[in-house]
Order: C-alpha cells, then sequence, then structure tokens
C-alpha cells in the first residue's frame, strides 16, 4: 500500500556566525544537513506501526515526505500507486493527518465550523457525517465542546477535537505525529483506545510517531526506528522484546562502606553486567543473563562485599531496550 | 491545473466572513478610522490648494469626493494577509492547509473575498453615516459599473497579496514585504495622490499599465466620471487580463516555493 524507496532528503541552512554582523548582512554561509540518508520501507494495508526516533533523527522529515509536504531530493514514494507529493490533492483525499504540536481547526471560531468546513471539503455525505460524530463524541466526548470557539478550550479538549477533526473524512491512512504529547492520563487512554479501535475494527493503516515507548509497546505490532536519517531497526516490536527477555534490572542499596571495599564492589558489579547508575548507597545494574541461579551468583558476590539492606529486580522495559539500541548506535 | 469544485470554495468564503464578524469592534474601528483618515485629508488638502480653485482639473469638492472614495475603498483591504501567511509558513500551519485535497491559490482568494464582504457592508455604513452627519458626497455615474470595478479592485489586491505572501517563504520576517505591499498599492493606486498628478509620461504608466490603478484610482474615475460601455469593456478586459497574470504568477512561485522550500517544525 505505502511503498517507499530510498528517500534521501537534505536541507540547505543558512549559519550565522557570532560577531560577524557585517559579514553576515553582505554574504550568507549554509551548512547543509542530511535529515533522511536513504530510506525504504514498505507498509502493508491495515498495519499499525510505530515509528521511534530521537529528536533530530528524521523522523517528521520522512512523515512530511509520505504526507506530499515534502519532495525527496531521490528516491520515490507510492501510496497506493500514487506519489504524494506529485499528486497532492489526489491523495489527500484519503489521508488524515494529526500533528501533535500543532492544530489545523480555526482559533476563533467554534469546533463545529471548522468540521463543517471539513466536511465540504472532502465531501462528506449528511449522514455520514452524522455517523462520525457521533461515533467520536463516543469515543472522544467532543460532543460537549463542540460549540466552544477552538481558543477557548484546554489542551486535553483541544486535541480530542483536532483529533476528531483528523477523522471526519475518515481516511484509510492516517499519520500520527506525536498526537498525545502534553495530554493528561485520562485522555491520553481515550485517544490510545481510539487508535486501536480505528486499527483492529476499522481496518485503518496507522503511522504512529511517540516519544512514549510503553504506548509503542502497547498499541504496535510493528516498530520502525530511525538514527540518524537511517533506519535501524524495521520489525516486530515482540522480536524487539524477546532479544532482551534475559535481561534483568538489578537494583540494591547496602550499608556504608569504606573506599577500598567500594573498588571491589564494583569490580564484581563490573564482572556482572552493565552499571547503569549509582549513587552513595545503592545503585543499579543491568544484567545481560537474568536466569534465576546467576541472579543469585550475583547477589552472592555482592554480599561478600557489603552488607544489602535493600534490592529490586525487574525485567528491562521497553524504553531501556530503545535507549540501549540508540546508545550502540551512538557509539559505533 | 486539475478540475476544481468551485462549490467547495463558497465554504471558505463563508469562514472568511466568519472569522471577520467574530471580532465585534470592528464597526466601531472602522468608522472611526474613516473619520479620521479624511479630517487628515482635509485638512492636508486644504492647505495644498491654498488660495487655488481648480488643481489638476478638480475643484475643492471634488477632491473631498476623491479622498472620501479612496478611504472608503482601501479600508477594505485591512486584513494583514502577508502577516498571517508568514506566520503560518514560519510555525509550519501551512501545512495542514497543504494536506487538505484543495487548491492552496483558490482557498486564499476564496477567504479572502469571505473576509472583505462584511467590512465592505461597514465601509458602506460609514460612508452613509459620514454623509448623514458630516458632508454629503455626489452620487455615483453608473453604480454598477462603481461595483464591478471594486470587485475587480478586491481580486487585483488579492492576488497581489498572494504573490508577495509567497515570497514569505523566503524571507525570515514579514515586516519587510508588508511594508513593500503598502508601499507599491499606496503609491501606485492612486490612494495618496490622484495618479493624474504625475508628469505625463508617469500618468501613462501608471494609469494605463500597470494594474495598481485599478485598485484605488480607477474605481473612482469610474465612479466620478462617465464611462461609455466601449470604454468600460476595455478596461474589465485589461483589468481582467492583470488578474489573471497576477494569478499565474502566484501559481507559479507556489510551486516554486513547494519544491524548494523546507517547512519548518517537527
Amino acid at each position: 500500500m505505502i511503498e517507499v524507496d530510498n528517500i534521501k532528503k537534505s536541507f540547505v541552512i543558512p549559519v550565522k556566525k557570532d560577531g560577524r554582523f557585517l559579514k553576515n548582512l553582505m554574504r550568507r554561509e549554509y551548512i547543509r544537513k542530511e535529515a533522511v540518508k536513504g530510506i525504504s520501507f514498505s507498509i502493508d494495508k491495515g498495519e499499525l506501526i510505530g515509528y521511534i526516533g530521537l529528536n533530530g533523527a528524521g523522523k517528521s522529515t520522512t512523515i512530511k515526505m509520505l504526507c506530499g509536504i515534502l519532495k525527496p531530493d531521490s528516491g520515490s514514494i507510492k501510496v497506493n500507486g500514487l506519489d504524494p507529493f506529485e499528486n497532492r490533492r489526489e491523495n489527500n483525499m484519503n489521508m488524515g493527518v494529526l500533528f501533535g504540536q500543532r492544530g489545523q481547526l480555526w482559533t476563533d471560531l467554534p469546533v463545529q465550523d471548522s468540521f463543517l468546513l471539513l466536511k465540504k471539503i472532502y465531501n462528506v455525505s449528511n449522514e455520514d457525517y452524522k455517523k462520525r460524530i457521533e461515533f467520536l463524541d463516543n469515543e472522544l466526548n467532543i460532543g460537549e465542546i463542540m460549540k466552544i470557539p477552538v481558543r477557548k478550550l484546554s489542551l486535553g479538549q483541544r486535541m480530542r477535537c483536532e483529533f476528531a477533526g483528523s477523522l471526519i473524512h475518515w481516511p484509510s491512512i492516517i499519520y500520527l505525529d506525536e498526537p498525545t504529547i502534553g495530554l493528561d492520563i485520562l485522555t491520553k487512554k481515550k485517544a490510545l483506545s481510539l487508535i486501536k479501535k480505528l486499527n483492529e475494527k476499522c481496518g485503518k493503516t496507522i503511522i504512529f510517531t511517540t516519544h512514549n515507548m510503553q504506548d509503542i509497546e502497547d498499541l504496535c505490532d510493528r516498530v520502525v526506528l530511525i538514527d540518524n536519517g537511517k533506519i535501524i531497526y524495521d520489525g516486530k516490536t515482540q522480536k524487539l522484546k524477546a532479544s532482551y527477555t534475559n535481561q534483568k534490572i538489578l537494583s540494591i542499596t547496602f550499608d556504608y562502606i569504606g573506599n577500598n571495599d567500594k573498588e571491589n564492589l564494583i569490580k564484581v558489579l563490573k564482572k556482572s553486567g552493565k552499571i547503569l547508575n549509582t549513587c552513595n548507597n545503592s545503585l543499579q545494574l543491568l544484567i545481560n543473563d537474568g536466569k534465576i541461579h546467576n541472579m543469585k551468583n550475583i547477589l552472592n558476590e555482592i554480599n561478600k562485599v557489603c552488607e544489602i539492606t535493600d534490592y529490586d529486580i525487574s525485567s528491562i522495559k521497553f524504553e531501556n531496550i530503545i535507549e540501549n539500541i540508540y546508545t550502540i548506535e551512538a557509539k559505533s | 491545473m486539475k478540475r476544481l469544485k468551485i462549490s467547495k470554495y463558497f465554504e471558505w468564503l463563508k469562514m472568511g466572513a466568519k472569522i471577520q464578524l467574530f471580532d465585534r469592534g470592528i464597526l466601531l474601528e472602522n468608522i472611526f478610522n474613516f473619520i479620521f483618515q479624511i479630517f487628515l485629508s482635509y485638512f492636508l488638502w486644504k492647505g495644498i490648494y491654498g488660495s487655488n480653485k481648480i488643481l489638476n482639473g478638480r475643484n475643492f469638492q471634488q477632491m473631498i469626493n476623491y479622498i472620501i472614495l479612496s478611504v472608503g475603498i482601501s479600508n477594505i483591504f485591512v486584513y494583514p494577509n502577508i502577516y498571517f501567511m508568514s506566520m503560518d509558513i514560519k510555525s509550519g500551519n501551512i501545512a495542514y492547509t497543504l494536506l487538505k485535497p484543495i487548491d492552496y491559490q483558490m482557498q486564499f482568494i476564496f477567504k479572502n473575498i469571505g473576509i472583505v464582504l462584511p467590512i465592505l457592508v461597514i465601509s458602506i455604513f460609514s460612508v452613509l453615516v459620514f454623509q448623514i452627519f458630516i458632508f454629503s458626497i455626489d452620487m455615483p455615474v453608473n453604480f454598477i459599473y462603481f461595483v464591478i470595478s471594486v470587485f475587480l479592485s478586491l481580486l487585483t489586491v488579492i492576488t497581489f497579496d498572494f504573490i508577495l505572501g509567497m515570497v514569505c517563504f523566503w524571507t525570515e520576517n514579514s515586516w519587510g514585504v508588508s511594508t513593500l505591499e503598502f508601499a507599491i498599492v499606496s503609491f501606485f493606486s492612486g490612494r495618496l495622490i490622484p495618479l493624474d498628478f504625475f508628469p505625463k509620461n508617469f500618468r501613462y504608466l501608471f494609469i494605463e499599465i500597470l494594474p495598481f490603478s485599478g485598485i484605488i484610482y480607477t474605481p473612482i474615475d469610474i465612479y466620478q466620471n462617465y464611462w461609455s460601455a466601449n470604454d468600460f469593456l476595455m478596461y474589465l478586459i485589461q483589468q481582467s487580463g492583470w488578474i489573471i497574470i497576477l494569478l499565474l504568477i502566484g501559481r507559479y512561485i507556489f510551486n516554486i516555493a513547494r519544491n524548494h522550500v523546507f517547512i519548518n517544525g517537527g
């Protein structure tokens, strides 16, 4: 359904050097930033994909190219056979986009007015419109706020309305760029459950970016990780987690020990795993082989050097898995 | 250009009108502006006339009529399009408009016509208030011709604004472009000084050739003087031709902007 073939995009950014005020007025210097360095993937109908990337990794640039806002420098994108940039208007009929940081609803006018404009633009029939508003009201509770000017709504209310607005035309492909940013926990839950419903019950193809790893873990069957303009992982979420199931995080608190003992402790710990963080009397250790007999051994070793007063053992979080991947990438 | 379903765009017209009506102070503001500007011009021109009875074929009464009409028409174009467009571009909000299955320029034009309509009504109201309480102006020679010429004036301003708005893709701040727009339109349209005050060569260029005279000077000329059907038709064709050229330039720059500039944010 969506075919992305080796797309690249770089930007030319003017650079102002400090202190060279007059020179800056005369001639500008430019640097070329390569945002996307050759990305390929394909998405089938009905997939719900999590798109993860650090800030500045090229995530938003990719989404913008998929939407048809930006033209790739090279490579091609085909959405249902259409190039989203060249066939902008045709492609847009079937596409919904939500940018978490920006809104499309007219701020001075009641939400309803913006919705009616969308209804007109996308040729939504009266019955379809009514059905969809009812559905969206059930999911997002927007019925009571539709007559209020957007400017007067709280952030949560506004985001719910923006989300609803992106669905009025019932697109088959939806791009969500950080839709849950700044939302309280209840609103976020509503939004996420709607996303799941749209995908599972309504068969919509959804591409979802967020910095919240828990959401991706809960929602997305497949994740794509982008770093520095390239894809570093594209596959099932479960598979990613599986390769880390043995890992455990051990947190221990211990009685005060002298410097000598502390050095010994650190030596022992380094053998057993990776030190995540240390405080005066506590530390966190990442252990690769989290099987129980190994854990017992490690605790015993530690106990020889110091008196453990408290401990906690937990599975590695998805967030840490991702963090790990990025750290490894950064080193290489 | 792909097929355009014009009926879609009328909704933008409605939206444009709505966002103006939302501003309740606009009526008073418009009347105040109107009266204030006319008073300023009144005393200025009184000074310029001095002891002369006629300047450039106009007596003082006719000059004041010109000023009133000039202020009345130019007050219609108060919406700071260039500012809003540059804000949209800088914030990246323009992305949303580009994500709709609509023609960007058409949406802009219809929205602006919608924005002008309430102000037009208010402007006429201001003129009537002025007419009743201060002093009356002459009736138009041909009302229908005048209305058509104001409509063409509106389209000229809108298409020109669009082009300058597109230029904001390349500038960081819209102030320069706004000022340029203000200067060009004020000067070449005859808003400040009737274009026939200029020396002969400039007069020909400004009135006959450039499109800006169609914004203020020509509509006032149509209001105050007799125009034969033939002359009016010629003007209609010429001004429409200019509007089409401005439209096409706007589309061309839009395409360049879309291909070569990046959209902020994200």
